[in-house]
């Protein structure tokens, strides 16, 4: 098929051309950001991949009342962890002053013990017991903080934390202090959070510690539990802690509950971003049927001439395929160029991972299809003109 | 004689044509709902429901940590700055007689409930008189606590509307009895209700959460020895207890001032640059001056609206204007259908302009048609988004002033996407179809 007369046809109705060439350009720009913006929500929405949720439960314990101002909190935590690892079901315990999931209230400042001007803020969870067997977590190190006598001073960081610090090295063994700590904690492990926020590293920046502060009021106890506990279970757990301290309120979720909860904003925004892509193929494709049967209704004499001429129904369902794809690529090309230019000003204050080559042209090879396919149904109609259309007056 | 009323509103109706006038009602419809609901939600999400009594309101921050430590420095106006402040501080800014108004005020974690049924965990504000008056804080029954009980931290409470429900059906429960960590505290007021989006009178964590239920004189802080809620900068170590905690520099508190005029703020802002922290800070941490910000800008420099609403305004104008170009090539194929039936209308003396209006006012009754359909479907979309983000407290409502901007901006994409059409129209010429009859 000769492209020339094809391109000089699409330059006589410019209307059409016009309208389809923008039409695909603001879906591919909506498009490409979308699909941008859901990676990066979607990287924060789903559950990192190195984190074991099965069996993983959490019990936070709010005590109340004049009691609570003179609780032994180390003591109280180390009763309730003998009492948790002795119930059959439960494999491992532990305590956190706060699971490290979503917001956090508090934050410290800490830096490097050779860079003490170089000042980063931090969330700090304290824990005691197996709290990483019962967060799930994967440890790169053991924690020393464990194993009385050796390094009870001993800290874990997350990862980002510790590229922060320590930028290209290893950072076991360092040294970092904390505002709320008057001596140097050596870094004694490294972990993954539990959940991924990329774009606001400091996010991600974690120090688990041993030890629970002494004022304390509520905290959580991590378990790793050999099955899902049966609601029998639950009661004999309710039952057991309620007569160790009776004036506390305990609560029991599911980890991945907790981790589904922290991520519920993200998961949103993939959702409503989703929505809106679906939304925009549609859209599309709607209007690529519409103004290419309007370009078919124009032109009803014409291809009836074509078809007095000899054109098969084919040449004519091709004719309007490749004039669609005519218009169809530079509009992506313009969509893509937006798409490019509104990145840029997102990038000002958010850190998004662009999109790679193969998804760029996926997307791009998808619009095309749609868009393609969209043309069909009037091409197919247009195929249908007879002949002796061309006798008829316009 | 003029014609009927239902003949002339005919004319603005979408007539026999009605697949293709369906298909630009609903694209329409489509299009402004998207557009008309993300911006409506932005809007609540950046406060548009604040009172207009907020103008005076400034949060006092201090300079505390070096700005290229400080995480969000990005969205700053002015980094360094934090808006939480220490007891210390606090008890030393409130000395000053330039604000008109002072409120400060704590969130804590709280357990209480009946007398007669387990405790239950209850947030609270511990605040001053002054914080009803600034935030506007209604009662429905009873009153404020008084100045005398505001100073011996009474066992008063005032409750949420939502909590007087849950507690007591609804009914008056002035002079009932909480028990509140072990102490039995009366109920002297009911608050009507009082749900702003943000809670901007404290925007230091999950401020899109709802108000505390519960309201308790601040000197009852220190006597009950409430651990803080909200988010606590832990900038020292200081002993365990309460008491410590009270005289460290760490930070857990907000402080709010009213000043009525420019003077006011230029004198406050003159205290808090000479201001130096009551409490001894660590060497690393700032340890002088400060500043107020507006209610605005203290908006902005907590990054409210969220960027992820401010995202979403952006697709979805993109969106609508994609609508607008679909549409125009809808109503170019509606209006095409029938170019015979102008031609003989030209062709009978209709004048250009008659036939350009004519189409216009079919694009306006299409346009209204979108409009209207756009109301339910952009409802729909802020309902569909208070399920998929739950933490925002079902925050986002169809209000009228978004009603009546669906209808306003699908008139407006009407006229705009039908202008071309309705030319092209106008444009048709008569001889052509005499001469071939």
């Amino acid at each position: 098929m000769h492209l020339l007369p094809i391109l000089k046809a699409i330059s006589r109705r410019k209307v059409s051309a016009t309208l389809i060439g923008l039409e695909v350009a603001f879906s591919v720009v909506i498009l490409l950001n979308a699909l941008t913006m859901s990676k990066f929500y979607a990287s924060a929405a789903l559950p990192p991949p190195h984190v074991d949720w099965t069996n993983r439960w959490v019990v936070t314990v709010g005590h109340h009342g004049p009691a609570r101002l003179g609780l032994d909190v180390a003591a109280r935590a180390n009763q309730d962890l003998e009492f948790l690892r002795s119930l059959p079901w439960v494999h491992h315990a532990g305590a956190v002053s706060v699971v490290p999931l979503g917001e956090m209230r508090s934050v410290v400042a800490l830096w490097s013990a050779e860079r003490p001007g170089d000042v980063v803020t931090a969330r700090v969870v304290e824990a005691l017991g197996d709290f990483q067997q019962g967060l799930g977590m994967q440890r790169v190190e053991a924690f020393p903080g464990q194993n009385a006598g050796k390094e009870q001073r001993g800290v874990l960081v997350s990862r980002a934390l510790s590229e922060r610090l320590f930028p290209g090295r290893d950072s076991l063994g360092q040294h970092l202090q904390l505002s709320t700590s008057a001596e140097h904690l050596a870094v004694a492990g490294l972990v993954d959070p539990l959940e991924q926020y990329p774009g606001l590293s400091h996010v991600g920046h974690v120090v688990f510690r041993a030890g629970l502060p002494g004022d304390l009021t509520q905290w959580s106890y991590v378990l790793h539990t050999r099955h899902a506990p049966l609601g029998q279970d639950w009661q004999d757990l309710q039952r057991g802690m309620t007569s160790l301290y009776p004036h506390r309120v305990i609560r029991e979720e599911a980890l991945q509950a907790v981790a589904h909860t922290a991520g519920g904003i993200a998961r949103g925004m993939v959702a409503v971003l989703l929505l809106v892509m679906g939304l925009v193929l549609l859209v599309s494709c709607l209007g690529v049927v519409s103004i290419t049967s309007f370009s078919v209704a124009e032109r009803t004499q014409q291809i009836g001439i074509r078809r007095a001429l000899g054109a098969t129904r084919g040449d004519i369902v091709r004719l309007f395929l490749t004039e669609n794809l005519l218009l169809i690529i530079p509009g992506m090309v313009l969509g893509s160029l937006g798409a490019l230019a509104l990145a840029r000003v997102q990038s000002q204050d958010l850190v998004v991972e662009p999109l790679s080559l193969l998804e760029w042209v996926l997307c791009l090879g998808l619009v095309s299809a749609l868009g393609q396919l969209s043309a069909l149904v009037p091409a197919l109609k247009a195929a249908q003109v007879p002949p002796v259309a061309a006798t008829r007056s316009p | 004689m003029n014609a009927p009323h239902w003949q002339r509103l005919r004319r603005f109706l979408p007539g026999r044509h009605w697949p293709l006038s369906a298909m630009v009602v609903a694209g329409l419809g489509l299009g402004v709902s998207v557009l008309v609901g993300f911006a409506a939600m932005q809007q609540t999400l950046g406060g548009q429901d604040i009172p207009a009594h907020a103008d005076g309101l400034y949060s006092v921050q201090l300079r505390s940590i070096p700005v290229e430590s400080d995480p969000l420095r990005a969205w700053r106006l002015e980094p360094g700055l934090v808006d939480v402040l220490s007891y210390p501080d606090v008890t030393a800014l409130l000395k000053s007689t330039i604000p008109e108004l002072q409120a400060p005020s704590v969130a804590a974690q709280l357990y209480g409930g009946l007398p007669s049924m387990p405790a239950m965990p209850l947030k609270a504000r511990f605040c001053t008189q002054d914080f009803f008056s600034m935030f506007g804080v209604r009662l429905m029954y009873g009153g404020l606590w008084t100045s005398d009980q505001e100073h011996a931290g009474a066992d008063v409470v005032i409750i949420s509307q939502r909590l007087n429900q849950d507690l007591f059906g609804g009914r008056n429960s002035v002079g009932q009895w909480l028990e509140i960590e072990g102490r039995m505290m009366r109920v002297v007021g009911v608050m009507a209700p009082f749900q702003p989006v943000p809670r901007y009178y404290d925007l230091s964590f999950r401020f899109f959460e709802t108000a505390e239920p519960v309201m308790v004189p601040l000197a009852l802080f220190r006597t009950l020895r409430a651990p803080p809620s909200e988010i606590v900068l832990a900038w020292q170590p200081h002993p365990e207890g309460h008491e410590a905690l009270l005289a460290s520099s760490n930070g857990f508190m907000q402080l709010w001032v009213r000043l009525p005029s420019a003077q006011h703020v230029e004198n406050y802002r003159a205290f808090l640059a000479a201001f130096r922290p009551h409490a001894a800070r660590p060497e690393w941490m700032l340890t002088k001056g400060g500043n107020i910000l507006s209610l605005a800008d203290y908006l902005a420099s907590k990054g409210v609206p969220p960027r992820e609403s401010t995202t979403m305004v952006v697709l979805s104008a993109l969106f609508g204007t994609a609508c607008a170009i679909n549409l125009v090539g809808f109503l170019l194929a509606r209006f095409l259908s029938h170019s015979k039936e102008v031609e003989i209308r030209r062709a009978l003396g209709a004048t250009r302009w008659s036939i350009f209006f004519r189409h216009i006012r079919q694009c306006l009754g299409l346009g209204l048609l979108g409009g209207l359909l756009s109301i339910p479907m952009a409802g729909g979309l802020m309902a569909a988004c208070n399920r998929l983000f739950p933490v925002l407290s079902n925050i986002f409502h169809m209000t009228a002033q978004a009603a009546v901007g669906a209808v306003g901006t699908a008139l407006l994409l009407s006229i705009l996407a039908g202008f071309y059409p309705s030319l092209m129209m106008s444009r048709l010429r008569p001889a052509q179809r005499i001469k071939l009859q």
